[in-house]
């Protein structure tokens, strides 16, 4: 022990604290082991002013055993200070903010290797996680000690989940994962009940201060009024319980008879805030039900507004808690599927978060019980089918694992919602049209939501990409206890560090990373080989997210193609028609095409209804009258007809026959033609000049015996 | 082919801000515009109680939490010509403008003009991503279309009417006054009945409003217009014709 002793102080900033001074072998170890080490070797150890005070408190209190740790705690200080040992921190002129050892060893963990010799296992831990934050990184570490039952110094160790997750026996383990065999999950009646929706009577509704009675619970008052809903008002009764009262107008026998059901089971699911009891008015009439309170914010609160809203609620949140979120929710429902009870409305404003380990789901009174059926489920957790559904009809299995799906969706991309898409519309068109945008192996429709969104699907684990792709693109749906595994498996990667543990990552999910050099802002960048090298091979630019981002926000102007209108568009989309060749056209062109008319040939008096709008402006414009397809094809075919220059057989497209027996003009063949239009140099017999005139034409002077005169002497003639 | 031709890229903060919005805050949006009569015939109270309501809906709506990040709200009015008062944006950093009353009542291009912009935020949403509930029109007049011709009232008329027949637009026509012309709002709403508002009790009406928004932007299903009946007793007159007492 001694010669590891030796090393291990010299290479260690050593640190103690208060229960480890005041333990009982304590003196054996500080002052038997450590002092002539460390006066030798000419180190302190560090104490905190607060340790010393702390020790102080100890030996000054009336519990004489405390005293005597206490004396000995500070005893063994006084010694390594007569020594020269100590260094005693957080006096006033030192800068600390905090003396505590969180503080301390987190600022200094980059320039020296730290130990905390402490009996404290929370603290322990704390200390020892240190070692592990993502963004920065050191070559120095921390390690964390305890004083043994023999008086030596011993290491604490601790599994990778007990570092993850703080030790807690208060809170209610998970469920732990298991495949429950389908027998279990019990099957759903299809048909309601018929219920009498006719109001109970009631003489008085209670409300703020009034009083209450409970069979079970007795006399209570309607405290504060906490909320209010549809259906009715909810009242605060002590400190952790609540009342719903119902609106007279809502509180019907079918209401009534369910709430007996839901107090007849023994639900007892910690995390569902489940009746408790009928509260009767003064007149002995049941006017609501009693159940506890309920803690945290509504899940809405946190997910909807994103970052922003997430990060002042839980600033210290990583994908861990995310994941242990979702394994809570799960676990939760998992128990309530067991017993046949839907949710029904599963709905983000219906589960209140105090941690990621305690949650509490309200509004129960609006599920499914048997054939009892609950309130209508909103958008976005509805499932394309149960449009089709009436309030009042019995949810399926399908329904609510679909929300649920929805759900683990919008936590695990927080507030995003799984059918937005660009060029999406409202959330119900987009609910009807099924595009879930995001990509599972080869399958992408490649139009997810601008920003991070892409990224922290990217970075899931492929299983759990693979049943979110299967619930949303291709109907498919999943249990509770099929999601507790792979979630659990999940909070397993992750304290493995196999997955990235940040919230919203700010790349793609690096599989097999190179370096390269994006064109547009000549950073080098860090991205997927295959990525680099399917845009080499369609010989594409790389250029990198950042750059793409800003230019799908810069705007450019292009014509359209058919009416010339300037159109504005993003930079992004610019780019890509060039890439592909392809133009542009305006969204009132497109609609001009696709919008069809009837119009009446002029050659065979047919009509034809598919001419497009636009082609008949174009007709229009050009004064041309319309011909329809058969006759048009009929005039492009060709026959063979005699060219009265040189009698030789060609062929000729039928319209232009027409035309030139209609304008009384020569039939032709291209080779004349062209002897026609060449152009050759000839003398002006006026000015002597040569210039230049169609061979036709000198063929014909020549033939009526007249002089070539050039165009301009021509015109002075005329001047 | 095709010619870039690129414009000079106003250099703003305010545009920045917008799309960051859009790539943090993923809520679903419900888009909100209030068309309101500033014809001559609002001069004094009225139009001061008008500007006092909108600023009551504005807090309101900023007050919750989800409703402060999803619904968005602009404001068109229309005298002499319609003109935009509050653009589009982060409904906590709106300055209601001073009104003036003062001209005729051209409602039919204020109308337009509340459509076209709704039209142009919801090309926005659907270039970025964002899902949107169907927008809501507000429409408050206290007479009828003045000075303008018809054809204009008609198309503005025939647009709301497609829309709300398609479930594409939530209109709530509202009238002021005793002279108040109901079946002129009638024309712009096929299928909610023109409510007409107890004297000036804008802030109730607008309180009511803001209710009936929060309770949307929390998504209920679109089939229901979240409407709280029971409130409207605060604002709304029963029958049309009752003069004022």
């Amino acid at each position: 022990m001694g010669s590891w002793l030796v090393g291990f102080t010299s290479k260690y900033k050593l640190f103690a604290d208060t229960c480890s001074l005041m333990g009982e072998k304590a003196s054996d170890f500080f002052i038997g082991q450590l002092l002539p080490i460390l006066s030798q070797q000419k180190v302190a150890l560090t104490v905190p002013l607060k340790v010393i005070r702390e020790l102080e408190n100890q030996r000054d209190s009336s519990d004489t055993k405390k005293k005597n740790l206490g004396q000995t705690g500070l005893d063994i200080l006084w010694r390594f200070q007569s020594a020269n040992a100590l260094d005693v921190r957080g006096n006033s002129n030192e800068p600390f903010a905090d003396d505590t050892f969180q503080y301390v060893f987190t600022r200094f963990r980059t320039m020296h290797n730290l130990a905390l010799i402490t009996q404290d296992r929370n603290l322990a831990i704390d200390i020892q996680r240190l070692n592990f934050p993502l963004s920065v990184k050191s070559r120095f570490e921390i390690r964390v000690y305890r004083i043994t039952r023999k008086g030596t110094l011993g290491r604490w160790r601790f599994t990778d989940s007990d570092l993850a997750l703080p030790v807690d026996e208060s809170i209610t383990p998970l469920v732990k994962s298991h495949k429950v065999p389908d027998t279990v999950i019990p099957k759903l009646p299809t048909k309601p009940r018929g219920m009498s929706q006719k109001k109970v009577k009631v003489e008085n509704t209670p409300t703020e201060g009034d009083s209450v009675k409970s069979p079970i619970y007795g006399a209570l008052t309607l405290q504060t009024k906490l909320g209010q809903g549809a259906e009715g008002v909810i009242y605060r009764v002590n400190r952790n319980q609540v009342c719903k009262v119902f609106y007279p107008h809502y509180w019907t026998e079918a209401k009534l008879e369910k709430i007996e059901l839901m107090l007849s089971l023994n639900v007892d699911v910690p995390g569902i805030i489940w009746p408790l009891d009928f509260v009767r008015n003064s007149f002995d009439q049941n006017v609501g039900y009693l159940m506890p309170l309920a803690e945290g914010k509504p899940l809405a609160h946190i997910l909807v507004g994103g970052r922003k809203y997430l990060e002042s609620s839980f600033p210290h949140w990583n994908r861990r808690e995310l994941v242990t979120l979702c394994l809570t929710i799960l676990s939760r429902f998992h128990e309530l599927h067991l017993h046949g009870i839907l949710i029904g409305d599963i709905n983000l404003a219906n589960i209140m978060v105090k941690n990621e380990r305690e949650i509490s789901v309200v509004d129960i009174d609006s599920c499914q019980i048997g054939d009892i059926p609950g309130k209508m489920m909103k958008p976005p957790f509805i499932s394309p089918e149960y449009e089709k559904q009436k309030s009042g009809s019995l949810r399926t299995w399908d329904d609510e694992h679909f929300a649920l799906a929805t759900l683990l969706f919008m936590i695990m991309l927080p507030g995003q919602s799984p059918y937005a898409y660009q060029g999406g519309g409202s959330m119900m068109e987009n609910l009807r049209a099924r595009r879930f945008p995001y990509p599972c192996g080869e399958r992408s429709t490649g139009d997810a939501p601008r920003g991070p969104w892409r990224f922290i699907w990217s970075h899931l684990p492929f299983n759990l990409k693979e049943m979110l792709y299967g619930v949303f693109a291709e109907n498919k749906r999943y249990s509770a206890s099929e999601w507790l595994e792979v979630f659990n498996q999940y909070n397993y990667q992750l304290g493995r560090r196999w997955h990235s543990n940040e919230i919203q990552p700010r790349g793609f999910k690096l599989v097999d990373p190179i370096r390269v050099v994006c064109t547009d802002c000549g950073l080098e960048k860090e991205e997927n080989k295959d990525y680099v090298t399917s845009l080499e091979n369609s010989q594409i630019h790389y250029v990198c997210w950042d750059c793409r981002d800003r230019a799908s926000r810069e705007f450019v102007y292009i014509d359209c193609s058919f009416c010339g209108e300037a159109q504005k568009i993003t930079r992004l989309q610019a780019q890509k028609l060039k890439r592909k060749g392809r133009s542009l056209q305006c969204e009132e062109c497109v609609d001009k095409i696709k919008t069809k008319t009837s119009l009446k040939c002029v050659e065979c008096g047919g009509i034809d209804d598919n001419v497009s709008i636009l082609f008949f402006e174009q007709l229009r414009e050009q004064n041309k009258p319309f011909v329809c397809r058969s006759c048009r094809e009929q005039w492009f075919r060709q026959a063979e007809v005699k060219c009265e220059k040189c009698n030789k057989k060609y062929n000729e497209t039928i319209a232009i026959i027409k035309r030139i027996k209609d304008e009384g003009k020569q039939l032709v063949c291209p080779k004349c033609r062209v002897e026609w239009t060449k152009v050759v140099k000839e003398k002006c017999t006026e000015c002597g000049k040569k210039k230049e005139e169609k061979q036709a034409k000198l063929t014909y002077l020549k033939q009526v015996e007249k002089p070539f005169i050039c165009k301009d002497c021509r015109r002075r003639w005329f001047v | 082919m095709t010619k870039e031709r690129r414009k000079p890229r106003k250099k703003g903060k305010k545009h920045q801000l917008e799309d960051q919005d859009f790539l943090d805050n993923p809520a679903t949006r419900t888009p909100v515009c209030l068309v309101l009569d500033v014809s001559g015939s609002m001069e004094g109270e009225p139009i001061e109680e008008l500007r006092r309501g909108v600023v009551v809906f504005l807090e309101e709506v900023s007050k919750d939490v989800i409703a402060r990040i999803s619904v968005e709200v602009a404001a068109v009015t229309f005298s002499d010509q319609a003109q935009i008062v509050i653009p589009f944006s982060d409904v906590e950093k709106v300055k209601m403008p001073t009104l003036n009353a003062d001209g005729w009542t051209r409602m039919g291009a204020g109308v337009n003009l509340a459509l076209d912009i709704l039209e142009e935020r919801k090309k926005i949403y659907k270039r970025e991503g964002i899902a949107y509930h169907q927008p809501w029109m507000v429409l408050m007049t206290d007479g009828r279309p003045e000075n303008e011709p018809e054809e204009i009232t008609e198309a503005a008329a025939k647009r709301t009417t497609e829309l709300v027949k398609n479930k594409k637009l939530v209109i709530f026509p509202l009238g002021i006054g005793h002279m108040a012309d109901r079946e002129a709002l009638e024309r712009f709403s096929p299928l909610w009945e023109p409510m007409k508002l107890q004297g000036l009790k804008f802030a109730s009406f607008f309180r009511w409003l803001s209710a009936s928004v929060i309770d949307k932007s929390k998504s209920l299903p679109e089939q229901e217009v979240p409407v709280n009946t029971e409130g409207m007793k605060d604002w709304a007159v029963r029958g049309w014709d009752t003069y004022p007492p």
